[in-house]
């Protein structure tokens, strides 16, 4: 009869030896064999977010071209420091990814102590998703442009966004400084209590994405004045951009992006950048990606990086002229 | 940072938490006056249990995202099986692996939790 | 009526062996889900939303809602058995619940948490059907001051849930209250408390806080202290099970009341069922002939809080559907997968999708009377698992919660916090210190502070806003009302030199 305690240490020496055996399994990934196994893909976000939607909906004709599963591991956490430390644990081997957003570059100001840094321990592969905010005001108030909204109550206007340090938030800061206004920015917790402080008529503008209200727009419930974007979007065409409304500088456009770790094969990060790009260009996800008010658009990896670089100063300028907390 | 009290019409981030830190000080004192006029001791718990299921639970959190599900459960359970007297260990380690191929099943293959098994 | 029309046409689309099918599935996965301690359904229903991404939007939405309300029917299961929640909201269960499992009548305690729960939900359901349009604009049309009074009730009755100290108690809703404060400050973006840590900035997890207090702390309490809780030797019989007339008697208003007021705080935007139940508890005690009874195994303080519980979650459908605005969180999640699918919820979605709106509803209630049929013969079951040795119970619950709670965020740290709270709550209970006003302060007090700050703001630092609002107006008096009833009972009571039993 064997002693349980042998048995015992039997069995923890037999767990021992498994789990270094898998760990010493891993190699340097050979692009040619690549992908040889499911790819994870770590998403900053909780399920059912625009991030994580858009993912997924790409995900499906992307894993049949690469010929492997695509696994969505959600990890949510301010700041989307949860995501990232799981990304850099894993191997540079390109079969763990992470996706980016604007708000990641917000992070990097609101989050000085991090024990990484975005723009030097990852590599971008490409954009996926670019969406617009909006400026929308309550029907019933009878405004038809921003200029008439501004001409009416510029000097007490009272906007609605979603917490500070988001993108809507910030953007609302951006907004009054260079509209010149005299403006409150009022924080509620989520977008749904954004549009209801628009419906009750408490706020005269709400700034959000537009995939979160779009449901508002086409109910009517709420009136698009101005699209936050450098062109007009597709799915509003006769709603003008807050440039063309007059305010100078403004633009703000969100994006998701997929990036890998720093120190991934190149030639992997071209054959990911290369499928994506021909996902993205299929009917069928620019049609579904428009459906959600989002635009589906492949970058090259330097364009993205660029880009993450620009809007990590362009939001430094703006919580620091807002004197927003950092951590 | 700005934690500035404002007034109370105006409040600002640092109102509330110092509203409260001095109701929560002022009771405090109030139940220290009160215990100080009664002469109750304070049973200690007993430690070995306690220790058990504190070093159980930390040795999970440890080991899971680590090692994996299946090593965190058994070292838990183990563990914390210590907190009673004679614990029998056949029994301890079945339900080790029931739970762990359980707990498997439904939340890493079902539920889509991001956990290995092993590694 | 045309009403009734278009119900049958909901009854005819989820009548379907498809629909009946993905209800079943639903529910059953709810409850099981509800049942294990540490996994609620938010993170249920996040879990399971990308398996519907390929059903039909109506399969998905069924099997989606029936998960929501079917882990409301479950987690009180174990709240009763092991007196550790199965989720947060299912914490009050835990005050009356668990002793009447002690007094070998748990048989008892769920069958009343079911059938209430059922009244419950159905009772919300009916709101739902026949005033939907209605109740969302009146939910919707308040704003922060109207909340902050709501709330003020709220934590005025919840001074009735301590048990033993009054100060004691006091001092935990303080505790809790500025436990609730971790985080990002809302109006100003300042972090608070957070001690330079990023996981800290989103604030304390509930789901972490309550399997802590509640969960760990039950099970250490129970082995730390010196004896483990025998199993339940007699067999129950089948009679036994089956509440006496007196509980039903106890159960009929209770539950109407906690079904009215578990259906007013669902339908509100951004409350939630632990609120509900919070309240509807505190309500009966508060209104309750013999509060005393309270925590030593009262019917009403399950059915009350059981039947809000349901009707909260069921009640915060009606925002959701009809106007788009989520009723709180779960249902933001379950609105991701309507906008996945191509449907967009709001005024028009009923009169547009009739057949998916009414099918939907009338889902609602086929799944009600599903977790009815299904739960009533499994309380044998559950009785049973009473009888399984402690010694085997609790590794199992700490595993549970341990991956329970992990799977919330698929952090880890929320794990330690829950051991954290875990040994707090521990020398909590052993100083005489309840648990249950801490979280309750933990839940209210930021929407407390939040939107007495945000009325402010929008009123131009008027404090007249509060009075001016009608409807902050009348539960300001509620208040009133309510503090100056306790006070004469109080005084009532020491004039009978009643004598209180201090623990």
């Amino acid at each position: 009869m064997i002693k349980p305690y042998t048995l015992i240490l039997g069995l923890a020496l037999g767990c021992l030896l498994t789990a270094c055996g898998s760990d010493t399994s891993s190699t340097q990934a050979d692009a040619s064999s690549f992908p040889s196994k499911p790819i994870r893909i770590v998403i900053p976000f909780g399920p059912g977010g625009l991030a994580d939607v858009t993912m997924r909906l790409a995900g499906e004709p992307l894993g049949e071209s690469l010929g492997q599963r695509l696994i969505m591991e959600n990890r949510p956490g301010a700041g989307g420091v949860a995501a990232t430390t799981t990304m850099l644990n894993a191997d540079a081997d390109g079969y763990t990814l992470i996706v980016l957003t604007n708000g990641t570059s917000i992070a990097e100001t609101l989050f000085t102590d991090l024990p990484y840094q975005v723009t030097e321990d990852l590599v971008p592969i490409t954009a996926v998703a670019w969406f617009d905010l909006v400026l929308m005001a309550n029907p019933d108030a009878g405004y038809n442009t921003l200029q008439e909204l501004l001409a009416a109550r510029g000097d007490n206007l009272r906007i609605a966004t979603i917490n500070p340090g988001s993108t809507q938030n910030l953007t609302a800061e951006l907004f009054t400084s260079l509209a010149n206004v005299n403006a409150t920015i009022i924080p509620y917790r989520t977008t749904p209590d954004v549009m209801g402080a628009l419906l009750r008529g408490e706020v005269d503008l709400a700034i959000d994405a537009y995939t979160a209200l779009k449901g508002a727009i086409d109910n009517n419930q709420a009136k698009a004045l101005a699209v936050t974007g450098e062109v007009r979007n597709p799915a509003m065409p006769e709603v003008p951009t807050a440039l063309e409304s007059g305010i100078e500088n403004f633009v703000v456009t969100g994006w998701n992006a997929l990036y890998a770790k720093a120190g991934t094969d190149p030639a992997i990060i071209d054959r990911l950048h290369d499928e994506v790009e021909a996902v993205l260009a299929t009917q069928d996800i620019r049609d579904r990606f428009m459906e959600l008010g989002v635009e589906a658009r492949a970058t090259s990896p330097e364009d993205m990086q660029a880009r993450l670089m620009a809007d990590i100063d362009k939001w430094r300028q703006v919580i620091e002229a807002a004197g927003i907390d950092t951590l | 940072m700005d934690y500035g009290i404002g007034s109370f019409t105006r409040m600002g981030a640092g109102f509330a938490p110092m509203a409260l830190g001095i109701a929560l000080a002022i009771l405090g004192v109030v139940i220290f006056l009160e215990a100080w006029k009664t002469s109750e001791t304070w049973l200690p718990p007993a430690w070995r249990p306690f220790l058990a299921i504190t070093i159980g639970i930390l040795a999970w959190v440890g080991l899971v995202e680590t090692t994996g599900l299946f090593i965190a459960t058994f070292a838990q359970v183990i563990i914390c099986s210590l907190a009673l007297p004679s614990p029998r260990w056949r029994n301890v380690i079945m339900l080790a692996g029931i739970l762990a191929v359980s707990g498997y099943a439904l939340f890493v293959i079902q539920l889509g939790v991001p956990l290995e098994a092993i590694g | 009526m045309e009403t009734l029309q278009l119900l049958a046409l909901g009854f005819e689309q989820a009548l379907t062996p498809q629909a009946l099918l993905f209800c079943f599935v639903g529910v059953s996965l709810g409850t099981f889900i509800g049942v294990l301690p540490g996994i609620g359904s938010l993170t249920t229903i996040a879990l399971c939303l990308p398996l519907t991404f390929h059903l039909e939007p109506l399969l998905g939405l069924i099997m989606l809602a029936g998960i929501f309300y079917g882990a409301q029917y479950g987690s009180s299961t174990a709240s009763i058995l092991l007196n550790v929640p199965g989720s947060a909201p299912a914490a009050i269960t835990c005050l009356d619940g668990y002793p009447l499992a002690r007094q070998g009548r748990a048989g008892v305690a769920l069958f009343i948490t079911t059938i209430t729960s059922f009244i419950g939900g159905s009772f919300a359901i009916i709101l739902l059907i026949f005033f939907a349009p209605v109740l969302a604009k009146f939910a919707i049309s308040f704003s922060a001051a109207d909340y902050f009074s709501i709330m003020i009730l709220a934590l005025t009755a919840a001074s009735t849930l301590s048990v033993g100290s009054p100060v004691k108690g006091l001092a935990m809703v303080t505790l809790g209250l500025l436990m609730g404060l971790v985080g990002t400050d809302i109006n100003s973006g300042q972090f608070r408390f957070t001690f330079g840590l990023p996981a800290l900035s989103d604030g304390i997890n509930l789901v972490a806080l309550a399997m802590g207090l509640f969960g760990v702390a039950e099970i250490l309490n129970n082995l730390a202290s010196g004896k483990a809780p025998e199993p339940l030797k007699e067999k129950i019989s089948f009679k036994q099970m089956l509440p006496t007339r007196d509980d039903l008697k106890a159960m009929r208003f209770s539950c109407l009341r906690g079904s009215a007021i578990g259906s007013f705080i669902g339908m509100l935007p951004g409350t939630g069922p632990t609120i509900a139940t919070f309240m509807a508890y505190a309500g009966e005690k508060r209104l309750s002939r013999h509060p005393e009874k309270f925590g030593q195994g009262a019917i009403e303080g399950i059915s009350a809080p059981e039947a809000a519980n349901n009707a909260s979650v069921q009640a915060a459908f009606i925002p959701t559907l009809t106007l788009g605005v989520p009723g709180d969180a779960i249902m933001a999640v379950m609105l991701g997968g309507l906008l996945i699918h191509g449907i967009t919820p709001g005024p028009q979605l009923v009169t547009t999708d009739a057949a998916l709106f009414w099918g939907v509803v009338a889902s609602f209630w086929i799944g009600n009377v599903i977790l009815l049929i299904l739960n009533l013969p499994m309380i044998g079951l559950w009785v049973w698992l009473l009888r399984i040795p402690y010694h085997f119970l609790f590794p199992a619950v700490l595993f549970l919660i341990c991956i329970g709670v992990y799977s919330v965020n698929n952090n880890s740290v929320d794990v330690l916090l829950t051991l954290g709270f875990g040994i707090m709550g521990f020398f909590m209970n052993r100083f005489g210190f309840p648990s249950a006003p801490l979280l309750l302060g933990f839940v209210l007090g930021p929407l407390i502070e939040e939107n007495f700050r945000r009325a402010l703001v929008l009123s131009d630092s008027q404090l007249s806003t509060f009075i001016e609002r009608p409807v902050s107006l009348v539960f300001l008096l509620l208040t009133c009302a309510l503090l100056v009833y306790s006070f004469s009972r109080r005084a009532s009571a020491a004039d009978e030199s009643d004598t209180r039993v201090n623990p």
